[in-house]
């Protein structure tokens, strides 16, 4: 605890030193700089990886997640400035600069109008940006124009990326590469979300309308992220509209959705509200049904408030606020009730020290509750979980010259998990894990000539509960040939101080617990190739191989029936695992025909003892079988992504998915028998199945086609947009587990099937400009 | 363009396709195929007679299953009382063949608290089979048991329980309550809700389930010690499904059992394991499956009325 508190003290000297080896090299006197933030012309919208470039030194750069860049070391001279941004008109403009002169440029692009006449989706150089290794984005645009069911869902559109798979229709869990959804760290505006999921898992929680930017860090992540064996997924909320106040509705069948933005003095604001819109769907049930909920919904709340003091400080504070209910009385004398969701708040400063020094500073707080209680029969069961995570963030970006970019930066924060099991009016389990957590990095991209861009870094974590210090080295290399070939090799080292507690077909009563004493963090390597191309104009093909190991695994123990009075390391077992893959990513990105192609091939493993056993292996008593290697049932061997959107006219817009992966991974049983002297039991038969490896067999082959088409229009002055969606067009009823009835013999199996054809239909209604 | 394209070769994709194919070929992790294997099952409870050891063999899972067929005969069966270390065997008890599958102590031998038992099967076509169980230690129900009760009033039935604590970690428990006249009119509300009676085929077959309601296992942790160091439980009415005379009776399982009804229980599912990813049951047996356990139990009878009407 004490090197902990030192370790505190010292990161404000960890942060000013770690950028101390780059001055020497500073700007030389007679060089000019070039920075500012580039912005959309409409809203005033800050654009994160938009590219800038000055056409004459082959020199460009893209804009951080706070939308601003730096060229540095710049020969004083005339150049052509080019900035691009897919979705907006290309923009150029010839300037000049003097000698020593460091200019202020903001720049403002003009989003893309498409007419009739003129149906072109541009390709734009920020796509190259946006290839580096692991890494993947999708548009907010793309997310509600993907056909979703019922409703626009971030985690369902990244579902269609190579790399990431679905454990099933029901659910929108990210599985990554091989990794479970704890593996991912989900950031809503720098702060981490713990349950981002409505309807148990059916919905994430983000909606749409309030978002600006999703980026997905498959694998491979830099310094600057850490605490997840896995991946990243940082979403950005609408800073809003700083020229014009606009309001936007949407009616959908599952959920509608407003949201409102516009300027305040010398800022903005966002405010986005979503609902599901169950009830009369429920009243209509209950009328003619016993046994429906009494109250089933979800609300998301999204706000930000922007304000610039001066040309160098810009304030923010964001916060999310979403939760789902449900009462569901069922019979006479019982009812089961969920409250659960989740509370985001983050406070953002961000200044601008000179033209090479760049800074932003965040306050966050996550609040995850969940609170389930039954009363079955006068007997009532209770739990109260909450978390509570308060942290503060500084980063600090700095170029000193043309090759380097440097940064470094400090997280650290206290973690507060609560959890109290009451049952019959007892308490029967409770937990309090009151941790603090703290992570310094350094980091260095250097570009030695046009050819090469290294990226190296450290990351360095501690975590109170248990006293873990843990250094991650991270390594990237990327190699440009021909001006269209990108080689690229990246090596990180990854460590998980969190394990998540839930069920894939069910996340309404998700439990994160912690590394501690005699509890190990997880951790892995990851190691990844790439090679991304452009075959020809307007195309593009991204390869990426991953291999990566899985650490000191720590899970719940899945036949832990009770955890009344036991030892906190005695509910989790421990275990390892590992992935590999290839992804190929083949996209179309002008035309009226666009989309892209992907293709997973992939194995993922996972071994714990006790699980998975050999049945022969011989055991003195009290001793664990040694578990076998399986593959979880997330594993899929191949798994291909269609996705096609078609610009029929300015008007219309067509757009089919198409997804086939290999079937899901199932234990087969083999055998069966029964007890029939069951001393806790009356049935006749206590039936058992003796089964073989698990996950050794495989369901049939999951395949399904989405389509959507959206018009756009006009309404009573105000611009609408319809869209019409239908979900598993050719209604292939995919298994999602097989299903077994002891009450019959010989016993009976069924498949439990995912989801039939679904049509959906909303409107948008955007208020006029 | 032309150096982008020789790395298109024809060769070099046929090469890595190949590698490709070979790779996705030869996936190593395969499914078994059934083996039969023999089915022990056999219950020791403390200060009771040495029980019966039923002996089968399992079936392919969608056979028809039929226990008489599978009785597994002319196995030869035997306990050893082992010494504290387990390593000395120090007495046995021989068992015959009572009926088919049905193998019954020679000789009267009670079970002793606290010792170790080794049980083993030879059987001509089947590999040894052997289990291990230690015994837990006896306990009674120390405090008096009121002879009625109103069912969902505030007094709850408590039982104070004389169980010493368990050597290593804590004593696991089953609570089972035995309704001695399990007629459908007796049904408590929220079982009487969701009886099926879809036909009266269903309907016997569920109150004949409902006749014995199970606890699951319950850790020592839930309950609390008393001063005395007695074990005090608060029996909660959910567990009540027929009104009527019950008999409440908990149980100390060993380790076998613990292991084998945990891991039974959550093999369809219902735990955080995924859907269709289904496990062995734990079993202590070697060479078969099945469960060779041993518990202590103590009973308690009450009689359970209605709040709105008093029973006859």
């Amino acid at each position: 605890m004490i090197y902990l508190f030192r370790f505190f003290h010292l990161f404000p000297l960890l942060l000013i030193a770690s950028l101390l080896p780059f001055h020497p090299i500073q700007a030389q006197n007679n060089s000019t700089a070039l920075s500012g933030y580039i912005k959309d012309a409409d809203t005033g919208e800050t654009l994160i990886a938009a590219n800038i470039a000055l056409i004459e030194t082959n020199r460009g750069t893209t804009t951080n997640t706070l939308g601003y860049y730096t060229l540095t070391n710049l020969r004083p001279g005339s150049y052509t400035l080019a900035v691009s941004y897919i979705g907006y008109r290309p923009f150029s403009m010839e300037i000049r600069l003097e000698t020593g002169e460091t200019r202020r440029l903001d720049i403002e692009l003009e989003p893309e109008i498409l007419s009739g006449e003129e149906i072109v989706v541009e390709s734009t150089r920020e796509q190259e940006a946006l290839k580096n290794i692991g890494r993947a984005q999708i548009t907010t645009q793309t997310i509600k124009e993907l056909p979703a069911i019922f409703e626009a869902d971030v985690f369902r559109s990244i579902q269609f990326l190579p790399g990431v798979k679905a454990a099933s229709d029901f659910s929108s869990g990210l599985y990554i590469r091989g990794g479970s959804p704890d593996q991912t760290l989900i950031l809503l505006d720098r702060t981490t979300v713990y349950n981002p999921s409505h309807f148990f898992g059916f919905f994430s929680t983000f909606n749409p309308d309030a978002i600006k930017d999703v980026r997905l860090y498959k694998g491979g992540y830099p310094p600057e992220y850490g605490g997840r064996l896995g991946s990243v997924l940082s979403i950005y909320n609408k800073d809003g509209n700083r020229n014009e106040t606009q309001a936007t509705a949407t009616l959908g069948m599952l959920a509608s959705r407003a949201a409102i933005e516009g300027p305040i003095p010398n800022g903005s604001y966002m405010f986005a509200m979503r609902r599901s819109t169950l009830e009369p769907l429920l009243g209509a049930l209950r009328a003619k049904n016993n046994n429906i909920p009494s109250l089933f919904y979800f609300l998301d709340t999204n706000g930000k408030l922007n304000v610039d003091i001066g040309a160098n400080d810009k304030f923010s504070l964001a916060f999310y606020s979403g939760k789902d209910r449900v009462d569901f009385p069922f019979g006479e004398d019982a009812e089961f009730k969920l409250h659960y969701g989740n509370q985001t708040i983050s406070g953002n400063w961000t200044h601008i020290f000179n033209e090479t020094t760049f800074s932003n500073f965040v306050v966050t707080r996550s609040r995850y509750f969940n609170f389930p209680t039954f009363e079955v029969a006068g007997t009532p069961f209770k739990r109260d979980n909450n978390i509570y995570d308060l942290s503060v963030k500084a980063d600090v970006e700095y170029l000193p010259n043309e090759k380097h970019t440097a940064s470094t930066g400090i997280w650290a924060g206290v973690f507060t998990f609560r959890i109290q099991d009451q049952f019959d009016g007892q308490n029967t389990f409770g937990q309090r894990i009151h941790a603090q957590y703290a992570s310094w990095y350094i980091q260095d991209e250097w570009r030695p000539n046009d050819q090469w861009k290294l990226l190296g870094g450290l990351r360095i974590n501690t975590f109170s509960d248990g006293s873990f210090l843990r250094l991650e080295p991270r390594l990237s290399a990327e190699y440009l040939r021909w001006n269209r070939l990108r080689l690229q090799a990246a090596y990180g080292r990854y460590n998980q101080f969190f394990t998540l507690i839930t069920n894939e077909a069910f996340s309404g009563f998700d439990l994160w617990l912690t590394s501690d004493k005699g509890i190990k963090p997880a951790y892995g390597d990851q190691f990844i190739l790439g090679l991304k191309t452009i075959p020809f104009q307007g195309y593009g093909l991204d390869i990426e191989g991953y291999y990566r190991t899985m650490n000191d695994l720590f899970e719940l123990d899945p036949f832990l029936p009770d955890a009344a009075g036991l030892a906190y390391a005695d509910l989790f077992r421990f275990g390892e695992g590992s992935a590999y893959g290839l992804e190929v990513l083949f996209e179309k990105r002008q035309g009226r025909l666009t989309g892209y192609l992907g293709y997973t091939w992939g194995y993922t493993w996972r071994k714990f003892p006790g699980f998975n056993t050999d049945p022969s292996t011989r055991l003195a008593p009290g001793e664990t079988a040694p578990g076998r290697f399986y593959p979880p049932k997330y594993d899929r061997r191949h798994d291909l992504n269609l996705i096609l959107n078609y610009t029929l006219s300015s008007k219309w817009k067509l757009t089919g998915a198409w997804v086939y992966a290999t079937g899901q991974a199932y234990t087969q049983v083999l055998g069966r028998y029964a007890l029939l002297d069951d001393p806790f039991g009356s049935s006749e038969f206590n039936n058992a199945f003796t089964v073989g490896k698990v996950n050794a067999s495989r369901l049939p082959s999951y395949h399904r086609m989405d389509f959507s088409a959206q018009r756009s229009g006009s309404l009573f002055g105000m611009q609408t947009l319809l869209q019409l969606q239908i979900i598993n067009v050719y209604n292939r009823r995919n298994v999602w587990f097989q299903n077994f009835d002891f009450d019959e013999n010989p016993v009976q199996q069924t498949d439990v099937t995912l989801l039939p054809v679904i049509p959906a239909i909303s409107i948008t209604f955007n208020s006029p400009k | 363009m032309n150096r982008i394209s020789r790395l298109m070769n024809p060769k070099i994709t046929l090469i890595v396709a190949s590698v490709l194919l070979f790779t996705v070929a030869c996936d190593p992790y395969t499914q078994d195929s059934y083996t039969e294997q023999v089915v022990v099952e056999a219950y020791l409870t403390v200060g009771n007679l040495m029980p019966p050891v039923r002996l089968s063999t399992t079936s392919e899972a969608t056979m028809f299953y039929n226990s008489e067929h599978l009785a597994l005969r002319n196995a030869q069966v035997m306990i050893w009382e082992l010494d504290e270390q387990s390593e000395q065997k120090e007495s046995r008890i021989t068992y015959e063949e009572e009926s088919p599958g049905i193998y019954q102590p020679t000789e009267k031998h009670r079970v002793i608290p606290g010792a170790k038992y080794l049980l083993e099967v030879m059987h001509p076509d089947y590999e040894t089979i052997s289990a291990q169980t230690q015994v837990p230690n006896s306990f009674t129900i120390l405090n008096g048991i009121p002879d009625t009760l109103i069912y969902q009033s505030t007094e709850q039935l408590k039982l104070e329980l004389s169980a010493e604590a368990a050597e290593d970690g804590q004593n696991y428990y089953v609570i089972i309550t035995v309704a001695k006249n399990p007629l459908e009119e007796l049904l408590t509300p929220f079982y009487s809700e969701f009886l099926d009676d879809s036909n009266e085929e269903a309907k016997e077959q569920n109150l004949q389930e409902l006749t014995i309601n199970s606890s699951g296992i319950l850790n020592e942790g839930n309950f609390e010690r008393n001063q005395a160091g007695n074990v005090e439980i608060r029996y909660p009415w959910l567990a009540v499904a027929f009104y009527g005379e019950n008999a409440i009776i908990p149980s100390v399982i060993d380790r076998n059992l613990y292991d084998y009804i945990r891991s039974e229980s959550v093999q369809l599912g219902g735990s955080t394991l995924s859907p269709g990813e289904i496990q062995n049951v734990i079993t202590p047996i070697h060479g078969g499956v099945g469960i060779f356990g041993s518990m202590a139990r103590d009973t308690a009878n009450t009689v359970i009325l209605p709040l709105e009407i008093s029973f006859p």
